[in-house]
């Protein structure tokens, strides 16, 4: 799965227009994703203009 | 019922506060929906110019009456508080690789008719957006933040809109939630859209950058080994800032090089930015996709970049935001005396005239085509050399692609004497932008399921 570096992200909301599975979401200004949705596709990563997703190891 | 509202307007732009706005005003009852907490803080970047101060956009002449605090929008016959800071910008001047410049304009001479000689004008988002929200809590509008809309559905009767567990009953919606909207995705529309490329930025406010001039907007390009790279200065209304932006449409574009280009390798630019001191960061990520021709569907109006892809830029999505409320507050009027439904359609026509057919996407996506047609740094520099005239003074992305057009044609001749090998490429100028990006656009496609 995919997790956002919160330290590095602006909110600029890019991200969660793209995602494929809408399953990046903004609360309480904080740009999120859900693990149950994220597909690991990627995209977010892709267009990041700080690299602030990260791709994390699969557990297991 | 009693919670049912008139229109539900999902996003806090400038397109969704105009909207809410001019409905609230017409006495609808409005509901304004926005997934960040503070409407006024600017989180997606932006240039914060109003562009084409001199002369018609989308049909309009925008104004700043200074004394009023006023954005006035002179043929649409509406404005709009803006009680901040302006610095007018007196001209556009695009560098090639080793300093030579095409100019829209020449400041000496446009500063010298003041406001009247302006091209564009920077202003402080942020104060737009509180000025903006302040008019629309006058206009008796509810406000509610922190809503991320994920899910529009519609029937006959009207519209439910959700998302962060909360859910709005309305008889229409305004879809102004912004580029790569997610209510317009929902209800098929990007199914018949073209995907060109991304547009990605990142850049700074900066201080202390010796810029040839504070006050006109100033960019350049760079050839990075995949594809190019871009930057654009824009004047900031405040003493010794600017807000410089890097850009890029492949994604495959790293921006720190871009940056790194501007700011350390390249000689010319690099001596601007010896001293530079970077304050605050803002940068954002969109598909570029062609436009949506008829922007209603099932209740459903969409408003500014909505619809487009940043093409209307701030005043057009001004514009549009004023007009789709308008045209909501005269469907419902129109439904509730029971005469013959005009309010949408009139809107619709004024989008397909105003925007698709006078403001193509195509002379758009044109800006970013330079240095994919004139695909070395010797070649740019060569024809910036040739330049001796300043261009028409000009901060409008469509009316700046006639003036380029015009120029390239009055330079062919002393280009087939000195350069002929040059031809080849420029005759790919005249080629649709998906075969001069074809390269990007392959190598970027989004997936599929973007639909
Ligand atoms: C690099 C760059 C430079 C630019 N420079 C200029 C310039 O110099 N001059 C100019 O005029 N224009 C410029 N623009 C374009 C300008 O920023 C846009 O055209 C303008 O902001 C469009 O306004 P809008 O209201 O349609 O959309 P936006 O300003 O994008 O507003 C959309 C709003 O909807 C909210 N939203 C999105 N999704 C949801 C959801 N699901 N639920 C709830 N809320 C949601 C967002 O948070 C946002 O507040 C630039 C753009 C970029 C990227
Ligand atoms: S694109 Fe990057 S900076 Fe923008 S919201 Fe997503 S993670 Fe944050
Ligand atoms: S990896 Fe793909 S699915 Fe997961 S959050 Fe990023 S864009 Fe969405």
């Amino acid at each position: 799965m995919v997790r956002i570096n919160t330290d590095e992200c602006v909110s600029c909301g890019g991200c969660i227009d793209l995602c494929p599975t809408v399953a990046i979401r903004m609360v309480d200004d904080r740009v999120v994703i859900d693990p149950e949705k994220c597909t690991t596709c990627k995209i977010c990563v892709q267009v990041c203009p700080l690299n602030a997703p990260r791709v994390l190891e699969e557990a297991g | 019922m009693t919670n049912k509202y008139d229109v539900i307007i999902v996003g806090a732009g400038p397109a969704g506060l105009l909207a809410a706005k001019a409905a609230g005003l017409a006495g609808m009852k409005v509901a304004l929906l926005e997934r960040k907490s503070e409407i006024s803080s600017l989180e997606r970047m932006c240039g914060q110019t109003l562009v084409s101060m001199n002369d018609y956009y989308f049909d309009d002449l925008v104004q700043y009456n200074r004394e009023g605090k006023k954005i006035v929008f002179l043929n649409n016959g509406f404005s709009c508080n803006y009680e901040g800071p302006t610095q007018n910008c007196y001209a556009w001047h695009i560098f090639s690789p080793n300093g030579n410049r095409l100019a829209f304009g020449l400041p000496e001479e446009t500063r010298k008719k003041g406001d009247y000689g302006a091209v564009g004008l920077a202003y402080d988002k942020e104060i737009l957006f509180r000025c903006l929200l302040e008019e629309v809590t006058a206009a008796g509008v509810a406000v509610f933040t922190g809503i991320d809309v994920d899910e529009v559905s519609t029937s006959d009767e009207g519209v439910t809109v959700s998302g962060s567990n909360k859910s709005f009953e309305g008889l229409y919606a305004i879809a102004a939630d912004g580029t790569n909207s997610r209510i317009a995705r929902q209800l098929g529309y990007n199914r018949d859209r073209t995907f060109y490329s991304y547009l990605l930025s990142k850049g700074w406010y900066m201080r202390n950058v010796k810029a040839p001039s504070m006050d006109i907007l100033m960019s350049s390009i760079t050839y990075k080994p995949v594809a190019p790279g871009y930057m654009f200065i824009f004047p900031r209304p405040y003493d010794d800032e600017l807000n410089v932006v890097f850009l890029a449409l492949d994604a495959r574009v790293n921006l720190d090089e871009v940056a790194d280009y501007f700011m350390k390798e390249n000689p010319f630019t690099a001596a601007w930015f010896a001293q530079a001191e970077l304050l605050d960061m803002h940068a954002s990520a969109q598909y570029i996709f062609s436009p949506i021709a008829a922007p209603y569907r099932k209740r459903v109006l969409l408003a500014g970049d909505t619809g487009s892809c940043q093409e209307l830029e701030n005043s057009g999505a001004m514009i549009s935001g004023w007009k789709a409320g308008s045209a909501i507050a005269a469907a419902l009027k129109e439904d509730r005396v029971g005469t013959a439904s005009q309010g949408i359609s009139n809107y619709i026509q004024w989008w397909q005239k105003t925007y698709i057919e006078k403001c193509p996407h195509e002379a758009y996506i044109m800006n970013f085509a330079l240095p994919y047609v004139l695909d070395a740094a010797e070649d740019f520099n060569y024809i910036c050399s040739l330049v001796k005239e300043p261009l028409p003074p000009c901060w409008n992305p469509y009316a700046a692609m006639n003036h380029m057009g015009a120029l390239v044609q009055s330079l062919v001749p002393t280009i087939q004497q000195e350069r002929p090998e040059l031809m080849p490429k420029l005759a790919r100028m005249s080629q649709p932008m998906t075969e001069i990006l074809a390269d990007t656009t392959e190598a970027c496609k989004p997936p599929a399921h973007f639909d």
